[in-house]
């Protein structure tokens, strides 16, 4: 793991770390939409790349009754998630291009995971046409009350006494969460094992993190936990952490 | 959505995505470059 080499694209990085979900269509062959003119005639998919109870799925479900009623179709949300949220995303890249099929895509399948992976089966620049920017989808580093740990200092220095002994969960490969936590641990020297689920809620409903673990969640699906306690968040990753205050190893705002 | 700590966007218009996502892609490019995580998957 090499260190971020320049302290202005860290800068940058940290006050970016909000993922951003964008409505998109499929462009799959031929390239020119077959739209008619009376479009809409039937019902809409709208594909969430997430599973259930997280921000994305959150937003398809508000967003889709209005939708709905100003095109005066049904649309019916299908969460399909998995790797990162790229499967979802392709499916919605091969569908037919005749806008019967959407997707709210966000930063990890268009944006991330076109340099994280190797290959994808999807061209972010040529298989989709954008239609809007729906949402900004906050992040936060939720931990497990039972660990003794108050702050995000009290993170660091626990992981640094205890090497090897955190994990952290996250949307999966390729997914903002990963690449939030590994920012997090290049910007601090600590070590914590990544632990990919399908999304946040499966992060955050699993076992395994909860003996020395602390998922990165979407606010929305962490907003339940940290209600009933069940979750302590310090640290709001896309307001309120920066480096100078990691390196001073300050107190964050907390939830 | 507001309530959920989302954030709504008053999205630009769909012929200026196309160059959001351009610059997406370019700014977190360096992000997973500079994480070392580039073509690891």
């Amino acid at each position: 793991m090499t260190q971020f080499a320049h302290k202005e694209l860290r800068g940058d990085v940290v006050r970016r770390i909000v993922e951003w979900a964008l409505i998109v269509a499929g462009l799959a062959l031929p390239l020119a939409p077959a739209y008619g003119d009376d479009y809409p005639s039937r019902r809409i998919t709208l594909i969430a790349p997430w599973p259930p109870a997280g921000a994305i799925d959150t937003v398809c479900r508000e967003l889709a009754p209005g939708v709905a009623d100003l095109l005066g179709q049904p649309v019916v949300v299908e969460n399909r998630p998995g790797a990162g949220s790229t499967i979802g995303t392709a499916d919605g890249a091969k569908a037919a291009p005749d806008g019967y099929t959407l997707v709210l895509a966000g930063s990890g399948s268009l944006a991330i995971s076109p340099t994280l992976y190797k290959e994808l089966p999807y061209d972010p620049r040529k298989d989709f046409a954008p239609i809007a920017l729906a949402v900004r989808v906050p992040f936060i580093l939720v931990i497990n009350p039972s660990l003794p740990i108050e702050s995000v200092s009290d993170l660091i220095s626990y992981a640094k006494a205890h090497p090897g002994a955190l994990t952290y969960g996250s949307g999966g490969a390729g997914s903002p969460h990963q690449l939030y936590a590994e920012m997090f641990k290049t910007m601090t020297g600590i070590e914590m094992t990544h632990v990919p689920y399908k999304g946040s809620a499966p992060a955050l409903t699993s076992r395994r993190w909860r003996n020395a673990g602390c998922p990165v969640s979407t606010r929305p699906a962490g907003a339940w936990w940290l209600r009933r306690r069940a979750l302590r968040s310090r640290s709001w990753l896309n307001c309120t952490m920066h480096s100078e205050r990691l390196k001073r190893g300050r107190r964050f705002a907390t939830d | 959505l507001i309530f959920l700590g989302l954030t709504p966007q008053a999205s630009p218009p769909p012929e200026t995505l196309q160059s959001f996502i351009d610059g997406e892609l370019v700014r977190w490019g360096k992000v997973v470059k500079s994480a070392g995580l580039a073509g690891t998957e």
